[in-house]
């Protein structure tokens, strides 16, 4: 019988509390994933152990800017989520540029977003402005 | 290109810099893991609702717009309404916190939209005020009162023998070109020509645009359009806006049944609407039932149907009246989606094929239409001569197997076919052609008391002409009388049936006036 993503993810998410070898760790949910047919739901459930994790007081989360940013910007984003999350014991943020965001931050978590990029408010002007063409 | 209002604008700006200037939140965001046919899945989202729209990021930037469809426990199955080929596997996804609303109002009057409101027919933008929500519920029992007001569709046929009234649901069933939407329109346009107000909704579930547009060119011709709204989608269009069509049609006809006003929709046809709710359901992995339709396509149409009503003088009378239209095959009306349709709806008037090619048009099966409301909704001079239509149509039915043995007949037999062959040949009608009131009751009422049963058959319809051109012209105001519903009293019933005996005489073979 399968078994459901939510239990899998948890059994992970415990593993990866506990083992300091991740390569070892990753070979065997690969093979797992591989043995079950599961490799397409492997973003999901990667999201579900961030999610579980996240509930032990580990939350990672990834910073998408448009240029590098400074030690002093991540610091400043991580005392954000620490105070948007006071459960949060530990705070992983793992910056990445992307252009397309144009400018400003983007901070993705599992489940939730926190968006201040340009691109954001130029699609939200876009939408709210949209003429209807003929 | 339509010029840009400059106040309009200047309106949306400042909307825009309204909304931009909100400060950002952490927002709960889900990932499209993967998609096709109309269907994303989503991971996360888990505070999502039934029927939430949900805005995805399409590749090119731009939102898609899904509804969620299916809430389970790893992902939800949401329902795409724009193009789904916008949209990759890692696209992210938003709550709206909304439902699916459609403008709704008078705006729409007039109008050629989609099933989400927007414009089809190029004529700008629709302004509504209003918004209503897709899918809602329907009146309850004390919001209600009985059909008591009759809905004329300006066939003989129907408002003498199957009479609908407003807040009925009545079904159009039969096989293809029978003639089933050419009794739509002709309601539609005798709601126009008899200037009853009432409101007419036009929705096109998965038909030919060729026939859609036809359609709404000959509703411009006749100036039934300023009264219409015509909510269109083809067959081309995805299974997800076909399902909502009439929905969306429903909650904008109900606009003006809770203002007091009267409104009627005609869906054409839910047995695409079916088919169209199938195909989604199977591609949302739902387990197919009969026919391979999911378990609750009862619950598609009985839904939607029991928000056409009439209510009750408290909540303003005001009333949303249905005219379902089902294409059966091969005349099987005891199919799946038929007998479902059949058992939700307040009657039915079945088409025949081979009454259609034998050129009884419209081709309505005495037999097997009913509508369960009955007299209750019709004027009181069409009641008083439609009683014995039934009957004599009936009896008719029953002896037309002996019409050709007529010399060996005996004189009642006869006598019955030939009155049921000229009340045939009376119902016939063309199309576009709405008869009034008085135009019924003055063809039903010359028939019933034989004034035809001499004239040949194919002088029947000419003498029909005769009579209501010479009652027109000479009595136009007694007419107008009857018009408003009223019966008229003996005098005038005696001159209506002198005129036709009149002109009835005319038509009598050569034979028979020299015999005379």
């Amino acid at each position: 019988m399968k078994v459901p993503r939510h239990i899998l993810a948890q059994t992970i998410a415990e593993r990866t509390l506990h083992i300091s070898d991740s390569a070892l760790l990753a070979r065997e949910i690969a093979a797992y994933l591989l043995t079950e047919r599961r490799t397409a739901e492997l973003e999901s459930i990667l999201r579900d152990v961030m999610q579980y994790r996240a509930s032990q007081g580990i939350l990672e989360a990834e910073l998408v800017s448009a240029y590098d940013v400074d030690q002093h910007v991540i610091e400043e984003v991580r005392q954000l989520l620490r105070r948007a999350y006071p459960k949060a014991k530990t705070v992983h943020i793992s910056p990445r540029t992307d252009a397309s965001v144009i400018g400003g931050l983007r901070v993705d978590m599992a489940n939730e977003q926190l968006d201040m990029t340009l691109a954001a408010k130029l699609s939200t002007l876009k939408r709210l402005t949209a003429i209807d063409k003929e | 290109m339509k010029d840009i209002s400059i106040q309009e604008l200047s309106e949306d700006i400042r909307a825009a810099i309204t909304e931009l200037k909100k400060r950002p939140e952490i927002e709960e965001v889900g990932v499209v893991t993967r998609v096709g046919d109309g269907v994303a899945w989503i991971y996360g989202l888990t505070q999502c609702g039934y029927s939430e729209m949900i805005q995805i990021t399409a590749t090119d930037g731009t939102s898609v717009t899904a509804f969620a469809f299916n809430l389970g426990e790893d992902e939800i199955g949401a329902v795409v309404l724009g193009d789904d080929t916008l949209i990759k596997a890692g696209a992210s996804a938003k709550l709206t916190g909304k439902v699916l609303e459609v403008p709704v109002g008078p705006e729409l009057v007039g109008r050629v939209v989609d099933p989400m409101g927007r414009p089809l027919d190029g004529k700008g933008p629709i302004k509504a005020s209003r918004t209503s929500r897709i899918e809602q519920n329907a009146p309850g029992v004390l919001s209600r009162k009985s059909v008591h007001e009759p809905m004329m569709t300006g066939l003989t046929a129907i408002d003498a023998m199957v009479p609908i009234g407003r807040g009925q649901r009545e079904l159009i069933i039969g096989d293809r070109q029978t003639g089933k939407t050419a009794i739509a329109v002709d309601t539609m346009i005798n709601q126009y020509r008899q200037n009853t107000g009432v409101i007419n909704i036009y929705v096109a579930i998965g038909q030919k645009l060729s026939k859609v547009a036809r359609m709404i060119e000959r509703l411009k011709r006749e100036g039934v359009m300023e009264q219409t709204i015509v909510v269109a989608t083809s067959a081309a269009d995805p299974a997800s806006l076909q399902y909502l069509a009439p929905y969306a049609a429903t909650a904008m006809g109900e606009y003006f049944r809770d203002n007091k006003q009267h409104a009627l929709i005609i869906y054409d046809d839910l047995t695409k609407h079916a088919a169209a709710y199938r195909q989604m359901s199977l591609l949302l992995r739902r387990p197919p039932g009969r026919e391979a339709y999911p378990g609750d396509v009862f619950y598609l149409h009985s839904r939607l149907l029991e928000r056409s009503a009439k209510l009750s003088d408290d909540l303003g009378a005001g009333s949303l009246t249905a005219l379902p239209i089902i294409e059966t095959q091969a005349g099987d009306i005891s199919a799946y989606i038929p007998t479902n349709v059949i058992s939700i709806t307040d009657g039915q008037i079945f088409m025949e094929t081979n009454l259609f090619y034998q050129g009884i048009r419209p081709a309505i099966s005495v037999g097997l239409s009913v509508s369960r409301v009955g007299s209750s909704a019709q004027t009181k001079a069409v009641k008083s001569v439609a009683k014995s239509l039934r009957i004599e149509l009936a009896q008719f039915r029953e002896l037309a197997a002996f019409s050709q043995f007529s010399t060996d007949l005996d004189t009642e037999t006869r006598h019955r076919i030939e009155r049921g062959q000229r009340l045939t040949e009376l119902l016939k009608q063309p199309q576009y052609s709405p008869y009034s009131v008085w135009q019924m009751y003055a063809t039903l009422l010359a028939a019933t008391n034989g004034c035809f049963d001499a004239v040949p058959l194919d002088k029947v319809k000419s003498s029909e002409a005769n009579l209501l051109r010479d009652l027109k012209h000479d009595h136009g105001t007694e007419m107008e009388h009857i018009n408003t519903g009223a019966e008229p009293d003996e005098k005038v019933q005696k001159m209506i049936v002198d005129i036709a005996n009149k002109i009835a005489v005319s038509y009598k073979p050569e034979e028979a006036k020299v015999e005379k």
